[in-house]
């Protein structure tokens, strides 16, 4: 870790035992601190891309890692967007056709009944009597004829 | 990671002239990290602030927040059942209910005066209204709504939504719908504008007819329209079940047209036509005149009540010389006579200090059971009561079913009304009188489930409107149910004999139907009044069997207040057209 603060430019950087980065001379806490006596624990050696014993892989994963993540969290970001803005538009798209078809249920109730009034015996008498100029029969022309079997 | 602090303090400002005093860095950056620290404190204090808050919103006062929540965005849309349709025997619909769309316009949301005039303008064509009627309903200032127009076609309310006009907007309403205009007024009632039944079939079925009205519980968003992805829990209805009536619609309208006629001919004031299938209890027709327009705006007038009545079992009757049938049969069926036994009828009878006369005040003679029956004796029948006693006329009568309701599932069932000999007030002429239909009052169905005893071989069939019941579960059949057994089999068939010869005497061959043999009785009762009898208004009645052999139907004529005053002149003639009209229809061959 590099700290820098303004008007005050670290004269020497001294480099520091493992990973740690370097530390300046004037850093705050950093110089007043008694150095430390255990000895530190040494630090597992982190992957290199370059480290030729690993397989190909393993040394892009090494190298690659951050930006993998990175992508894979945005785009399962996007796919849930995507599916979620689908759902929705579905979910609308339902809605309006229950309300079409709402309608042309309706339109079918209505139609039945005008089926059902044209087939009302007012309407056929009203329709034969008048349009068609026929007359009521009578009922005593009916004759039954005996027929031997 | 590299973190740049720029200490920009007054105190390090050195301006021209002035002097500036020593300063080590130690101290300065000593002084940044202090501010630092406050700065870090603010915002931790504010983040332990909005912690806390966040606490008392989502822990301490979850269940408040979460109601108002719900309050907000919470939308319960009723889901009304379509109620139950009433169809004939066959099927046709006589009441379904339809959803036509309302026309409202909320006269704030119009905009001004001169936008309505315009609105007048262009929806009146639409509504086939006179635009001067639309905006005269219009009230700009106004903010409840008003109905334009209701029961509007889908065809109409598309046009209307296609001219999105502000402030005017449509509503779906179910209208219930008489497709055979008013036949069977009576029996099929009406609804209220709370769609639920208030009279007739519609009032006793209420139940099964209504249905249970479901519920969308969902969430909304601001426009009030419902959430694609919100919490959504359906409730659905259960739909209102169909009622499959015994009643043909041809035999209803032949009953009602001649009805007509004969009222309008014999200047009644009213009356009614029953016809029932005796084997099944079947109704297939109930005329009622005078009755009430079902396909008029407002159907239910409160000045006339009596119309809404299902008078086939609301109002009972004196029935005359139809109810002889009953007590001769009991006659027959005690064994106490046969349809040759004679008497002498002498046109008088006095029982209990009263006189009894017959109808015409002829004296018969030597009469045999049928001749009484032929000529209606009154004296006979006297004789007949008298010979069968007390206990067993009012035995048979209440086996007949008269003095309880028939059951028939109609609104305000009467009983009748039967005096028996362990009433009190009952006399031995009560005895005489009951014997020939006068001093015992039926309801038009009881008389007519009586009758209905000779055709079934002396077993009492509980008449019946609904057939069949279609539901959301599937059909249910009401089967017809037979009461008991009256009088025996034999009996029966001996009065349906006795019937022919009565409908075949000459007075009344003009009313044969040719190649068929009916069995029938005419009836004429006084109307009774406060102070007796009023013989000037009568009620001139009919029962009849045909054809004779294998009774298909029972019928009931009756004429109320006829100017020629008997059964025999009024309803005969009915009979005889009527029988003509089931007979062809039913395709019912002739008589052997």
């Amino acid at each position: 870790m590099s700290l820098t603060v303004d008007g005050f430019a670290p004269q020497r950087t001294v480099p520091l035992r493992g990973k740690g980065g370097t530390r300046q001379r004037g850093d705050k806490g950093v110089s007043r601190l008694p150095r430390a006596r255990t000895r530190p624990r040494p630090r597992p050696a982190a992957l290199k891309w370059q480290d030729l014993r690993l397989p190909v892989l393993g040394r892009l994963w090494a190298t690659a890692w951050l930006p993998s993540v990175l992508v894979a969290g945005c785009l399962v970001a996007l796919m849930y967007l995507v599916q979620t803005s689908g759902v929705a538009t579905t979910g609308y798209d339902i809605q309006h056709l229950q309300t079409e078809r709402d309608d042309w249920q309706l339109r079918n109730e209505q139609l039945r009944l005008e089926l059902a009034k044209r087939r009302s015996l007012t309407w056929i008498e009203a329709e034969a009597t008048t349009r068609l100029g026929m007359v009521r029969p009578d009922p005593t022309a009916l004759t039954y004829v005996k027929v031997s079997r | 990671m590299a973190v740049q602090h720029t200490l920009r303090s007054p105190a390090r400002t050195v301006h021209a002239g002035q002097h500036t005093p020593h300063r080590s860095p130690t101290r300065a950056v000593h002084a940044g990290q202090v501010r630092m620290a406050l700065i870090c404190a603010l915002f931790v204090g504010c983040g332990l602030v909005l912690v806390w808050r966040l606490y008392t919103f989502q822990v301490l006062d979850t269940t408040r927040y979460q109601q108002l929540a719900d309050n907000e965005r919470h939308a319960q849309i009723p889901i009304i059942p379509s109620r139950g349709a009433l169809l004939d025997t066959n099927g046709n619909p006589l009441a379904v209910s339809v959803r036509y769309d309302s026309v409202y316009v909320l006269g704030s949301l119009v905009g001004g005066a001169e936008k309505a005039d315009k609105l007048a303008a262009m929806l009146g064509p639409v509504l086939g209204m006179p635009a001067a009627d639309v905006r005269a309903a219009i009230d700009p200032a106004s903010g409840r709504p008003v109905v334009l127009r209701s029961s509007v076609p889908s065809a109409v309310a598309e046009q209307v939504q296609q001219l999105a006009l502000p402030g005017v907007y449509l509503d779906k309403e179910p209208v219930r719908q008489y497709p055979e205009g008013s036949l069977a007024a009576q029996m099929l009632g009406f609804v209220g504008h709370d769609f639920t039944g208030l009279a007739g079939l519609e009032l006793s079925y209420e139940p099964e007819l209504a249905g249970t009205p479901g519920v969308i519980d969902t969430e909304k968003d601001t426009a009030g329209q419902e959430i694609a992805l919100g919490r959504r829990l359906l409730t659905p209805p259960r739909q209102g079940s169909d009622l499959v009536l015994t009643i043909d619609r041809y035999v209803q309208r032949v009953a009602e047209r001649l009805l007509n006629q004969a009222v309008v001919t014999n200047k009644a004031s009213g009356g009614l036509i029953l016809v029932m299938e005796p084997r099944t209890g079947n109704i297939l027709a109930a005329a009622n005149n005078p009755t009430y327009n079902l396909t008029a705006d407002e159907i239910y007038n409160p000045q006339r009540q009596d119309l809404y009545r299902a008078k086939i079992i609301t109002d009972q009757y004196e029935p005359g010389s139809t109810l002889k049938t009953i007590a001769m049969s009991a006659a027959l069926d005690s064994g106490l006579v046969t349809p040759g036994t004679t008497m002498n009828d002498t046109g008088v009878a006095v029982v209990a200090g009263s006189v009894i006369h017959n109808w015409n005040g002829a004296a018969n003679g030597t009469s045999s059971m049928t001749d009484i029956l032929i000529h209606s004796s009154n004296v006979g029948m006297t004789w007949v009561s008298s010979t069968l006693g007390a206990d067993r006329l009012y035995e048979y009568l209440a086996r007949y079913g008269f003095g309880q309701p028939t059951g028939l599932r109609l609104p305000g069932e009467v009983a009748g009304t039967v005096r028996t000999n362990h009433d009190p007030g009952w006399t031995r002429v009560d005895q005489a009188t009951n014997a020939y239909g006068q001093g015992i009052a039926v309801t038009p169905v009881q008389l007519l489930q009586a009758v209905a005893v000779f055709a079934n071989d002396g077993q009492l069939v509980r008449p019946r409107l609904v057939r069949a019941i279609r539901g959301p579960d599937g059909d249910q059949d009401v089967p017809p149910e037979v009461e008991r057994q009256v009088i025996s089999p034999k009996t029966a068939h001996t009065m349906l004999q006795m019937l022919v010869a009565v409908h075949e005497q000459p007075d009344l061959k003009a009313y044969r139907v040719p190649g068929y043999h009916i069995a029938a009785k005419t009836g004429t009762a006084d109307t009774p009044t406060n102070v007796g009898y009023n013989t000037a208004l009568t009620i001139g009645s009919l029962v009849a069997l045909f054809p004779a052999e294998a009774p298909r139907f029972v019928v009931l004529i009756r004429l109320d207040g006829p100017e020629r005053l008997y059964g025999g002149l009024v309803a005969a003639p009915v009979l005889k057209d009527l029988a003509q009209e089931l007979l062809s229809y039913y395709r019912v061959p002739p008589s052997p």
